[in-house]
């Protein structure tokens, strides 16, 4: 009798160690998921699309293989995945660095992999592709940069030289001179370019038409701005609505390096002046609308909160609350902007979903509608 | 055989029972480091020092609470400054990391503490929390989770503060309602509240030294024309302009000597010494007190807060905090 009781009790035992393994963290906490670099825009299909590299850092769940990494393919319009893709295992920090018309390149922690571009199977990766040298080159900010003008991704190999994958070509060959002289000094892990920062925001557009102004009579000690705009000379104020501790989510581009800018450059390679590494733009400004990043309340520093605001007529658009506010913005060719955000789960039954932050994208629309879209999102069981 | 057995058993339970009472009475005294910002006044009838510190858990029961989390709290305590009876010593804030708190002001009941979470009004008699952060009338929502965003205005007699809204109010001291400020207070604090000038509460007030001074009826005291006793410096209360630490009929100063200096109760006529005292840690403020007190901070050699009361008769130290028996 005691006998069958124990094992009941180890039955019982076994069962919920189970169900706490695996079971209800899958169920409840749904990813976290990290995004380490920029989107980038591209077309499949003649939709414009963002591909999205990503770390899948959370809970395993029943999932065989466990932690991974992959690529995700949204349609910008939409919103859609077209499609998620896992990348081979050990592909850490994946970063989508160019897109031609059959192939993606995308940079890890250890080297570089490339993935098809309509569904994201790949081809090849590290060791499997040519032309790489004797050692993978690694994959820091600065090897496997994308130039447009060349329409070539570029690193340097563990020797020092520096070679490219003509976009759609799955082999690397050796950069011609006027290559090497412009990129030479900008690649790879000895000196190389400063890494660039994304998230960054600013009080007033680039245009100045455009900005945040503490309201008359504000208080030094209070960060409270209001939205103004400056037409025919005259400047008044946009909309009523107080923000604090706020500023326009800029758009960050590397600056390309001059051509011939490296030929007999010495180290430290002072090429580009500090603080003209990056062109900046406000996010959607072009598109008519900017994105506000303030504190979601005077006492909430913490927590940050985008509001999305018409710049015609002031009408706020959309709001959103995200903790840890915008990593990156970028505008597609068709207008949206994507934006890298770190945010909450919203778990079911209004749980808080799980304990750690995790990397959303957002996409906001031409018509300043935003659109959360929760990355590396699992099902039941952690599937 | 099983009487044996019980009474063995009785005995670990006793062993064990005393062990845990042990901890528990032994407290969880631990570092204090008391906030610079201290406010003196009177309950029933007599003189007391409002002090906030932080303190750490200490101790057997300290080091095993530790063990389990991070136990910094935030407390007050009125310290009698005759006698350094801790009239109460009520915790304010436990949260992690320790937020920085400082008495603003202290009378007619209240005492008045800003801290980094907002304005924390206690009650002098026994140091109950009677309204706090959100919680005060007249403040509520709009308030400033901001340890800057608070402050004394003498002028007034009462405690200033910013809302969010960009509006100054002001809350007498003995009350506990805010109402709009003055004009005049107004003009004088609305661009200085929650300017970010944020000070270091647990660590030294700068500049609690110096050659010269003013006394409180304008005199300057300048001990570089003293020639045979350069050594000494004269205690600054940091007050608006020079404050020289003193009592009627006598002034403190400090004369450096390694690895403590030595503190000196002088005549302020003949400079000769009628008291001296051995700083048992650094000089980290100095306040004059009504009752011709002056009020020192340090600490001993286990960081232990220490309020030493200057007065003609000598000093006195006190130990800062008094937490108290675990309760559980």
């Amino acid at each position: 009798m005691r006998r069958r009781l124990g094992a009941a009790a180890m039955a019982v035992m076994i069962v919920v160690l189970v169900l706490g393994a695996y079971v209800v963290p899958g169920f409840v906490i749904r990813t976290t998921a990290s995004i380490a670099g920029p989107p980038f825009l591209t077309t499949i299909d003649g939709r414009a699309v963002a591909l999205v590299g990503y770390d899948d850092d959370g809970m395993p769940g029943l999932r065989p293989g466990g932690l991974s990494s992959g690529v995700l393919a949204i349609d910008v319009a939409t919103g859609d995945t077209v499609w998620d893709a896992k990348l081979p295992d050990a592909t850490w920090e994946p970063v989508v660095v160019a897109a031609g018309e059959r192939y993606v390149y995308v940079r890890h922690t250890f080297g570089v992999a490339i993935i098809e571009l309509d569904d994201g199977d790949t081809v090849a990766r590290d060791e499997d592709v040519d032309g790489l040298g004797d050692e993978v080159p690694h994959g820091r900010w600065d090897n496997y940069v994308y130039d447009p003008r060349r329409e070539a991704v570029l690193f340097a190999t563990d020797e020092g030289e520096t070679r490219q994958f003509p976009l759609d070509e799955v082999a690397a060959v050796a950069a011609d001179d006027a290559t090497q002289d412009t990129w030479g000094c900008q690649l790879g892990r000895e000196g190389g370019a400063a890494p660039i920062t994304y998230d960054v925001t600013r009080a007033v557009t680039e245009t100045r038409d455009v900005g945040l102004v503490p309201p008359d009579g504000t208080p030094a000690g209070l960060a409270t701005t209001r939205l103004h705009v400056v037409e025919d000379g005259v400047r008044r104020e946009l909309s009523p609505v107080d923000f604090h501790d706020a500023g326009l989510v800029q758009e960050v581009v590397p600056r390309l390096p001059p051509e011939r800018a490296c030929a007999g450059v010495d180290w430290p390679y002072d090429i580009v002046e500090p603080g003209e590494e990056a062109v900046l733009t406000t996010a959607g400004l072009a598109g008519g609308h900017v994105v506000v990043q303030s504190s979601a309340g005077p006492n909430d520093e913490e927590s940050r909160r985008l509001t999305v605001v018409d710049v015609r007529t002031g009408a706020i658009t959309a709001t959103l609350d995200v903790r840890g506010g915008v990593a990156v913005a970028s505008t597609a060719p068709s207008g949206e902007v994507v934006l890298v955000v770190e945010a909450d789960w919203e778990g079911p039954f209004g749980s808080p979903g799980g304990p750690w932050p995790t990397d959303h994208v957002v996409i906001v629309g031409t018509d300043g509608a935003v659109r959360d879209i929760v990355v590396a999102e699992k099902g039941w069981f952690g599937l | 055989m099983r009487r044996r057995l019980l009474v063995i058993l009785a005995l670990v339970v006793a062993a064990a029972g005393a062990g845990v009472a042990a901890l528990a009475a032994g407290g969880v005294d631990g570092p204090t480091r008391p906030s610079l910002d201290l406010a003196v006044t009177t309950v029933d009838g007599r003189d007391v020092a409002v002090v906030a510190y932080e303190h750490e858990a200490g101790g057997a029961m300290g080091r095993i609470l530790w063990a389990f989390s991070r136990e910094v709290t935030i407390r007050v305590a009125a310290i009698d400054l005759g006698t350094g009876e801790h009239l109460w010593d009520r915790e304010i804030s436990t949260a992690y990391p320790g937020i920085e708190a400082g008495v603003l002001a202290a009378g007619d009941g209240y005492a008045y503490v800003t801290t980094d979470d907002g304005l924390v009004i206690v009650d002098l008699d026994d140091g109950g929390v009677v309204a706090r952060d959100d919680g005060i009338d007249g403040l509520g929502a709009a308030y400033l989770a901001s340890l800057t965003a608070y402050d004394y205005d003498a002028a007034t007699n009462a405690v200033v503060t910013l809302t969010s809204g960009g509006e100054v109010l002001a809350v007498p001291v003995g009350t506990t309602t805010a109402e709009p400020a003055g004009a005049d207070a107004v003009t004088r604090w609305r661009d200085v509240l929650n300017t970010g000038t944020v000070r270091d509460l647990y660590g030294n007030q700068p500049g609690t030294t110096s050659k010269s001074a003013l006394a409180a009826d304008g005199s300057s005291i300048d001990l570089n024309t003293w020639a045979t006793r350069t050594d000494f410096y004269l205690l600054d209360t940091g007050a608006d302009r020079y404050g020289v630490a003193a009592g009627s009929g006598f002034l403190v100063l400090e004369a450096l000597e390694h690895p403590h200096s030595r503190l000196s109760i002088v005549d302020p006529e003949t400079y000769e010494p009628a008291h001296t005292y051995r700083l048992p840690g650094t000089l980290r403020q100095v306040v004059n007190a009504p009752g011709d007190r002056v009020l020192i901070l340090t600490e001993n050699d286990e960081y232990t807060g220490l309020l030493v009361v200057a007065t003609a008769g000598g000093f006195t130290e006190f130990v800062v905090g008094a937490p108290g028996m675990r309760w559980f």
